[in-house]
This record gives structure tokens, sequence and C-alpha cells, in this order.
């Protein structure tokens, strides 16, 4: 079994996306489509390596997610990327400030995410 | 607003567009004449808001499906996206469209808020006309079709874009990526 990602984004393409170039390189990929279910994926998998997490989504965006995850105790440690379409210094500034540990605009490299995710999962 | 803020406004609508087609692979040809009606053979249509002090609206964008699956990400090209991948594949676009037009804004000192895209398909589709206060519109070809897109938004007298961009303010780059 390969190392479990935890891929968040309201575009079923986007975690195709994410999955196929993840899948191939040998990592167990788990989907969600909001920060809702994000959530409650992460608490199904707390052996989880990563997430990687969208920001503009519906119910709970993902730096929201982000700030929840640092308050719980269990998932404190567990590494989170974001992926999304925003690059403004800010945003990326209060996600960096609240723990993220990285972060990608889309439309993402696919062999720049792979080795983000090597690393971050090493 | 000053004269020339919809030029810049045009100017980067259209950089936005052709940068993000052509990162999936589609070059945008020329824009074509002006665009007065959604052509007759548009059968989807991706819409965004954004919501700015001063400035809030809509992009909206409008092709034939098979356009659009031209467009299809490369990772996934092994397979013939389905009419349900190209539905959710014209809101990612939408919202990829809306992300650029926002970075290149982000210098000039406007951060836009923006809500999640929504898909509508259908024969015959055709933009009412807006009422909003900018209704800006541009057509482009493609090798298989056309591609529309429309930037619709009430601007308020106090709306204004920095003369020049402050590089403290310059967004991270579409696909670049930032380790912590």
């Amino acid at each position: 079994m390969g190392k479990k990602v935890i891929v968040i984004d309201d575009s079923q393409t986007i975690r195709d996306q994410v999955g196929t170039t993840l899948r191939q390189a040998g990592y167990d990929i788990l989907e969600a489509v909001d920060g809702v279910d994000g959530e409650e994926a992460i608490q199904r998998a707390p052996d989880a390596s990563l997430v990687i997490c969208d920001v503009n989504m519906p119910k709970r965006n993902g730096l929201e997610l982000l700030e929840l995850l640092r308050k719980d105790d269990r998932f404190k440690a567990l590494p989170v990327v974001m992926l999304t379409t925003e690059g403004q210094p800010q945003l990326i500034e209060r996600a960096r400030k609240s723990g993220a540990k990285g972060w990608l605009v889309k439309p993402f490299k696919a062999d720049l995410l792979l080795a983000a995710v090597r690393k971050l999962t090493a | 607003m000053k004269p020339d803020t919809l030029d810049r406004i045009d100017a980067i609508v259209e950089s936005s567009a052709r940068a993000l087609f052509g990162s999936h692979g589609l070059k945008l040809g020329e824009r074509s004449g002006v665009l007065r009606a959604t052509p007759d053979d548009h059968d989807i249509a991706g819409s965004i808001g954004f919501t700015a002090p001063e400035l809030r609206g809509a992009v909206l964008m409008t092709a034939r499906k098979d356009v659009l699956a031209r467009a299809w990400p490369t990772e996934l090209r092994h397979r013939v996206p389905t009419d349900r991948d190209v539905y959710d594949w014209s809101g990612e676009l939408v919202n990829q469209l809306l992300g650029r037009v926002k970075n290149a804004l982000v210098p000039f000192g406007l951060s836009l808020e923006q809500s999640t895209p929504t898909v509508v398909t259908g024969w015959h589709l055709h933009r009412a006309p807006a009422s909003t206060n900018v209704a800006r519109r541009y057509l482009f070809e493609t090798e298989g079709g056309s591609v529309a897109v429309y930037f619709d938004a009430v601007v308020g007298d106090g709306f204004a874009l920095a003369e020049t961009p402050r590089d403290s303010l310059q967004p991270v780059v579409e696909g670049d990526v930032q380790l912590f």
C-alpha cells in the first residue's frame, strides 16, 4: 500500500488530475468535495500522509479547514498543501501562518506537484 | 472611473484567457470582431461571481462542449471526457480564468473575492443584455470553434486601479509551487 494522500477540491476534474498523477507514482488517493467533506475524510483516515486542498470551495473553504485542523491535536502535524487559482500574497501568508506546508497555483504542473508531494511525504 | 480603466481590464481579461487556454493546449486566435450575441452553436456556459469594494460582477464563458473538451487536462487524455466531465471542466476553466484575472489585478491594488462556479448547458444559449454599467465582451476563434468571455460588473464612482504595479503585491505565478 502506498502512502495516503487526501485530495479536497470541488472540481471532479482537478481531483482526477491530481489523483491520476499521484496514483501513477504509487500513492493511494482519497477524495473529498468540499471543506466539510474534507474534514470527515481526514477523520476517517488518520494515517494519511498529506492533504492537498483547494481554497475556494462550498460549505467550508480550504483556509478555514486548515485553521480547524491546526486546532485539533490529532491533525496538528498533518502536512497540508493548498492547490488553488489564488496567488495573492496575503492569502499565502495567512496559509503559511496557519501551518500550511505549501502553496500551488492552478493549473499545476504534474512534475512540480509530484516533487512537492514526495518531499512532504518523505 | 478613469477613461483607460476599461482598456486595462480588457487587456487583462484577454491575456488571461489566452494564457489559460494556452496552458491547456488550446490556442485562442485573434479576437474576432464585436460580440453582439452569443454564437448560436454555444451549448455550455460557466459563470463565476466576484466582489471587491466599488466593484461586483461576474465572468461568464460560453462555448461548444467539444471545444472545451479540446482543452481537457493532459493528465486525463487517456480517456475521452463525458458530457458530465465537460460540465465540471467548464466550471473549473471559468474558475481558473477568474483566478488569472484576479492575480493580474492584485499588483494594481485590487483584491477580488469570488464565488464558486455555476455551469449551464442547453441549446441556443444567449446572454441577456447586461444591467451592469460595465459589460465587456470578448470572442475568440479556435481551430474547432469559438469561445466567448463576458465580464460584467457594477463599478462604483470611487473605483480605481493603481497606475503602476506594486512589487510587494506580485502574486505567485500560475503553475508555481511554494513550499514553506
